[in-house]
């Protein structure tokens, strides 16, 4: 069903007016919901995540105009990631630990409903970095809310009711969630997180109506765990045969592996794949886990239906530097060495934008996003390996010693900030960290539920290693994927670690942690707007329609990965981090709390 | 490297204390005990923390103190999630700390894990403490510091 659904308005008990749609197959109900360019109805507005939208009303003549046309505080005070849902005349606003939605009337921006969980607040010390969460998804009038405890809820989108409740992990033994969840024909999707304290990744598929488990398939392990085919799975196009995570770990390491599964998800219809990547292998000492670690840090290619892995291709084996390979992957036709490839656009944490076919997992590209990458010289693109440079080689200066000025840092040239991807300049938008670290690996214990980092690091900006002078801590990029090559770059003070949005107005949208919402022209990345809103802003920036009219619509609130790390020096010290000033700046700028702020023209 | 003109950090850390308690107006009994990390931290240049190493036995403390920074701040000085160590160490004692550590805090807007059940923290908790106490003393600055006896 390719037309926008049938609706029928009822009236419920609160007296606000609703819409429910009438019996349809999820697959249908998401597309069309997706297709119809006034809502922005998942996390990158498409499957493809492209986080393009064809809107223009806003675009690079007029947006300096743009103007506040309502804020909204969610009284959550921790990171706000990811960014709100917009249906038809109804926005859905998630926050971060406990979890709250909200359902918005977007007529008069009244509450239509809000839903809190009763969590366990023993939850939070078992978030490793803050206690984000990136978003809901929604189908058949059902909102899907990843709860931090592990609990996958289905909400009857129209009163806000529990549908049904599914556990997916154990936050007893250090699994939490903190990743958006998708929906997919009649299944929803949803991975894991826990890297930092042995939480074996996984990726689980849900029944929509139900929340029946349909399958799950693991980063590490045996094959049929793993839902990998020995002989039709392959690694490089070709097959990656038996045992390929057992016999890349010592003994019985991959069952405290990590490979945990907290980013986005994005999902071709065609070829019916959907795909994620994996995060670090546990203990952050390389030295005590020889061999490749797979398949830890790794794009994966399931069959949506069976979950069977199409295909892998790990960015960083044997990882010494923590740089998982969660980032988003960016679905796009683009025309490579004169023809056209359906490929798959992954910005790594390691500092490589890679480029794949997405139908067969070729390597295309790996170039670095970030020219201060220094860990490798190169992928070879025969291997697929990174060339790991000994001076930074985490694993071969062993442990008790500090490796020092590896870029990127831990946060990696990129962490779950997503990328956006326009059709019409063909360039991706990617939102960077330019930070680089020492790393000291430790020999820990590992013990159920608690953190296993094992490693010291400082992290400072890379003009500290480059030597030119620079101290900013960001940059906001053009990139160009088939070329692998920069295309412009704007210096940011502090990490962007906000998603990016571009839209056919010949824009891009994008968050800064001093809390500006910035609109540079998608061409030039001259900057055509900025306001200031309440707090940093490391949510992702969407925009839709309402009554006929375009909206641009951010969740500010600092914290996050981000907020450990900018806060660092607060005291002011001469000495190690506090040494450069850039780091100073941060809370001068900015405090805690959630606050959406919408923008239109006059 | 040799380093002829090592100061051991005793005298300095006294200095400190007396400035410290010195403003709170109350000589206490605490000077006369030694800091806990007396005898593990030599400075090249008094007064410049820059030139200041340590001993084995305090960078098992500050290896502890690893568990911490992703919410405490890389150097201790807080972050978004969790307040400044540094400040902290001047305000609870010891009794304090260790109940903290090993039972956790809830907090206004964050919850602390108990460490009591983690060798990782447990096994170095006097190192921790020491650490922490040094550089909340201000005897040490933030970030990794190269050890002396190595």
């Amino acid at each position: 069903m390719t037309t926008r659904i049938l609706s029928l308005i009822v009236s419920v008990a609160m007296g606000v007016l609703v819409a429910v749609p009438v019996s349809v197959s999820a697959n249908d109900d998401v597309k069309a919901l997706s297709a119809d360019v006034n809502n922005w109805a998942m996390w990158g507005r498409t499957y493809d995540g492209s986080r393009y939208s064809p809107l223009s009303e806003i675009n690079a003549g007029n947006v300096g105009d743009l103007q506040v046309a309502w804020t909204f505080s969610t009284g959550v005070l921790r990171g706000h990631e990811g960014g709100p849902l917009v249906i038809g005349g109804t926005m859905y606003v998630h926050t971060p630990f406990p979890n709250k939605v909200f359902s918005i009337n977007l007529a008069d921006q009244t509450i239509n409903w809000a839903y809190v969980p009763v969590q366990d607040p023993a939850t939070i010390p078992v978030m490793c970095c803050d206690t984000v969460y990136r978003g809901l998804a929604y189908a058949e009038g059902k909102i899907f809310l990843q709860q931090a405890d592990t609990t996958l809820v289905a909400l009857d989108a129209n009163t806000g009711k529990v549908i049904w409740s599914v556990v997916n992990g154990d936050p007893s033994a250090g699994s939490t969630n903190t990743n958006a969840p998708i929906v997919i024909n009649d299944k929803v999707y949803t991975g894991i997180s826990g890297g930092e304290f042995g939480v074996r990744g996984f990726l689980a598929a849900y029944n929509i109506n139900d929340g029946s488990l349909a399958w799950k398939g693991y980063s590490t392990g045996p094959d049929d765990e793993m839902l990998i085919d020995p002989e039709m799975t392959t690694h490089m196009m070709e097959p990656v045969g038996p045992n390929s995570s057992l016999d890349s770990w010592e003994g019985d390491q991959w069952k405290i592996g990590g490979g945990t599964t907290w980013g986005w998800f994005t999902y071709d219809p065609d070829l019916n794949l959907v795909y994620y990547g994996t995060g670090n292998p546990s203990t952050w000492n390389p030295v005590v886990r020889p061999g490749d670690n797979k398949w830890s840090m790794t794009i994966f290619a399931r069959d949506a239906d069976t979950g069977m892995a199409r295909w892998v291709y790990q960015m960083t084996p044997h990882d010494e530097w923590d740089y998982d390979g969660v980032n988003e992957g960016i679905l796009a036709d683009i025309e490579i060495d004169g023809a056209m490839r359906k490929v798959i656009v992954h910005f790594d944490r390691n500092g490589f934008g890679y480029t794949l076919d997405r139908v067969t997992g070729e390597l295309l590209v790996a170039e670095k996003y970030d020219p201060a990458t220094n860990w490798a010289t190169h992928v070879d693109m025969e291997t697929g390996r990174p060339q790991v440079v000994a001076e930074y080689s985490t694993d071969q200066q062993g442990e008790d010693v500090n490796t020092q000025n590896v870029c990127p840092a831990a946060l990696g040239s990129k962490d779950q900030q997503p990328a956006a991807y326009s059709p019409r300049t063909g360039l991706f938008y990617v939102p960077t960290n330019h930070v680089c670290m020492d790393y000291e690996p430790f020999r820990v214990e590992y013990v159920s539920g608690q953190p296993y980092v094992g490693a010291t690091l400082s992290m400072f900006p890379a003009g500290r290693v480059t030597g030119d002078g620079s101290d900013n801590l960001g940059n906001f990029i053009a990139w160009d994927a088939a070329k692998g090559e920069i295309v412009w770059s704007v210096p940011e003070q502090f990490s962007v670690w906000s998603g990016a949005l571009a839209t056919a107005g010949d824009i891009v949208f994008y968050g800064t942690l001093d809390g500006r919402l910035k609109a540079v022209d998608a061409n030039s990345g001259e900057e055509l707007y900025s306001f200031k809103t309440p707090s940093g802003i490391i949510g992702n920036v969407n925009t839709w329609t309402f009554e006929g009219k375009q909206y641009v619509g951010v969740l500010s609130g600092v914290g996050g990965w981000a907020g450990i790390g900018m806060a660092a020096g607060l005291e002011g010290d001469t000495d190690g981090l506090g040494a450069v000033g850039a780091y100073r700046g941060l809370n001068q700028h900015t405090q805690l709390g959630g606050v959406l702020t919408v923008f239109s023209l006059p | 490297m040799l380093h002829t003109s090592w100061i051991n950090v005793a005298g300095l850390a006294a200095g400190a204390v007396m400035t410290a308690t010195a403003l709170a107006a109350s000589a206490t009994a605490e000077e006369a005990e030694p800091p806990p990390y007396d005898g593990h931290i030599q400075c090249e240049i008094e007064g410049d923390l820059s030139t200041c190493q340590i001993d084995l036995w305090l960078t098992r403390g500050y290896r502890a103190f690893s568990q911490c920074q992703v919410c405490h701040g890389l150097t201790g000085a807080g972050s978004t999630i969790g307040p400044s160590l540094v400040q902290k160490l001047r305000q609870i004692d010891l009794d304090r700390f260790m109940e903290v550590v090993v039972n956790g805090y809830e907090g206004q807007i964050g919850v602390m894990p108990g460490w009591g059940t983690n060798p990782n923290v447990m096994n170095y908790i006097d190192q921790l403490y020491a650490y922490l106490k040094a550089r909340s003393d201000g005897v040490l600055p933030g970030g990794r510091l190269n050890r002396y006896d190595r």
